[in-house]
């Protein structure tokens, strides 16, 4: 089925939190290790015009419906990020924008030189690549729904599971983005196929790392993916992946939290 | 199209009196102006129809206004991409020209015209923006990544000085067709507009002021600037046809004084350059071949260059920061 994205853009808008009661997070806080992975995602969340910017080096930046796709996204994204950035604001956790600059200055040399890898890569390739870009998409938005919701679970704190609800709802119309652009580009080229394959199997890893310390990303992956229920989240999100165009029997999720010794 | 009419639309106003002492960039995001679809009569148009012309120059404003992601795709490979206030900046004032687009384009296309279907680029022109576009965010990454945080001193001037442009070409046009449901829709558009440069017009400056080599930076690059933003993708019959209609010689010149008066940049002719050459047509579709050679040439000196005079680690590319 085709993603209307008129219908997207009319319909995107910034997540509400205000008819939330987070003055119950005075009363009822919420523990320390929840409090770290929530500012985990909500500095993913702030950083997404990274990402956004390594998927415009490349011909997508053309293309009328990505723009449009792209520019919703991005703010939506940003304010999933002002979201969290509330919610732990209740806990006296305060995340700015000069803190968030920090972490990306932090990223250093192979930040810089990665755009210009991307372009070059990018460039010869052709069109091809922007399938690359759908499904790494895509494979993050389906991380994304599966961590919002997994934390909902998790906490079973009524007012954060309602926020995280609201936002992996939103993150869910990205992944019907993504995958049916995905679907479509792989589908039509077998060089398109042959090279997420190796991409993802290569390069993928889980959303943040590169930007997050190795600990923190062992702390998200191991609190929301970790035991026995996580796990079988994370071969949920590989069974999507591997049902697209070329990509079959990929684990590229499983492999990351194997990697980081995240037991099952 | 007729230009008797008193002018509805203000012209920008200068905003340094009212500026408030630090733009409230989480306010501004929270405020952010979508769709204005439910405020536009698309109906009134049925009986009294917009000008050809106007209608023409809206098609290539849509265009400007939708190029948001093309020129993000430069800024963003360089140090600016790191200053979360500036990308949060960004990221709203992307959201909200997406819409003023999307206004430009119901309304064209309630003329029974598609926006898009208009020229395109010529093969020349086409060929020398496809080189360009492989290679620009690679140059701007190696170049702007060598220089430092002062690049966005740069970015910030260069949309500053875009927003002058079509703040006054739009002030224009609800001169030249002062059609009730046009007029409303450009103060409204206005008034946005006039948001983005509360941040960007006082950044700009505030960053020229502090870096001698920002100031040296936005001064050597900003000629090099297409201006309007988004006019290097589209026609240049379009260009032309946007600045002989909107923007005079009188008009470009009172914006040139503007941009002369941010720091340093007393010795610029921006706008005026910028109208002039795209008024020039024919002449300037023949020069595309050589414009394409002046450009290789031009990058390669700009690869070379760096590494020979800026550290990308030196102390002086950081302070200004």
């Amino acid at each position: 089925m085709a993603f209307d994205i008129d219908r997207y853009t009319e319909t995107s808008q910034k997540v509400a939190w205000q008819d939330l009661d987070f003055s119950d997070f005075r009363t009822n806080p919420l523990p320390e290790g929840t409090l770290r992975s929530l500012r985990y995602m909500c500095d993913i969340e702030y950083h997404t015009v990274c990402y956004l910017r390594d998927m415009l080096v490349t011909p997508s930046h053309k293309d009328e419906d990505v723009t449009a796709f792209m520019t919703m996204w991005n703010r939506e994204e940003f304010w999933h990020g002002e979201a969290l950035a509330a919610v732990l604001a209740e806990h006296d956790v305060i995340v700015d924008f000069d803190e968030l600059k920090a972490t990306r200055l932090k990223l250093g040399w192979k930040d810089r030189l990665d755009p210009v890898k991307q372009s070059l890569l990018g460039n010869i390739v052709g069109s091809g690549f922007i399938a690359v870009h759908m499904v790494w998409g895509a494979a993050n938005e389906w991380s994304a729904v599966a961590a919002y919701n997994r934390l909902a679970d998790l906490e079973q704190h009524p007012v954060l599971a309602e926020l995280l609800r609201r936002i992996a709802k939103q993150e869910a119309r990205h992944v019907a983005f993504y995958a049916t652009q995905a679907r479509e580009r792989l589908g039509k080229s077998k060089k398109a196929q042959v090279l997420a394959r190796f991409a993802l199997k290569n390069f993928w890893g889980p959303v943040g790392s590169g930007v997050m310390t190795d600990d923190e990303v062992k702390h998200v992956m191991g609190h929301l993916m970790g035991g026995a229920e996580g796990r079988k989240e994370a071969a949920k999100i590989d069974a999507h992946i591997a049902k697209m165009p070329g990509l079959e029997g990929l684990t590229i999720v499983q492999d990351a939290l194997t990697a980081r010794g995240i037991a099952a | 199209m007729s230009g008797e009419h008193t002018m509805s639309v203000e012209e920008p106003a200068p905003v340094e009196d009212s500026a408030p002492a630090r733009f409230d960039v989480r306010d501004f995001a929270r405020t952010a102006v979508g769709s204005h679809r439910d405020e536009i009569d698309l109906e009134a148009f049925e009986s009294q129809p917009l000008e050809p012309a106007s209608l023409r120059v809206l098609a290539y404003a849509r265009e400007l206004e939708r190029s948001t992601m093309t020129y993000l795709r430069n800024v963003l490979v360089t140090p600016t991409h790191k200053d979360a206030r500036v990308t949060a900046f960004l990221t709203t004032w992307a959201f909200e020209k997406f819409w003023i687009a999307d206004a430009f384009d119901v309304i064209v296309r309630a003329h029974g015209i598609d926006p898009t279907a208009g020229p395109k680029p010529g093969r020349v022109k086409a060929f020398s923006l496809e080189v360009a576009e492989r290679a620009t965010p690679i140059v701007e990454a190696f170049r702007a990544n060598s220089i430092g945080p002062d690049v966005i001193g740069l970015h910030l001037s260069s949309v500053t000085i875009d927003e002058w442009i079509t703040e006054a070409a739009y002030s224009r046009l609800a001169e030249l067709d002062p059609h009730p449901v046009l007029v409303a829709l450009l103060e409204r558009v206005q008034q946005v507009k006039a948001r983005h440069r509360l941040f960007v017009e006082v950044d700009a400056r505030r960053r020229l002021e502090q870096s001698p080599k920002a100031r040296s930076l936005a001064k050597r690059a900003l000629p090099r600037v297409a201006l309007p933003i988004g006019a290097a993708s589209n026609a240049a019959s379009e260009t032309a046809f946007f600045y002989e209609t909107l923007v005079d010689a009188a008009l470009a010149s009172s914006i040139d004084d503007r941009v002369r008066a941010l720091p340093s940049l007393g010795s610029l002719h921006l706008v005026t350059t910028a109208r002039t050459k795209a008024l020039s047509g024919d002449k300037g579709r023949q020069n595309s071949a050589a414009s394409v050679a002046r450009w290789i040439g031009r990058t390669t000196a700009t690869l070379t260059h760096p590494l020979h005079t800026d550290s990308p680690t030196s102390p002086s590319t950081r302070k200004a920061d």
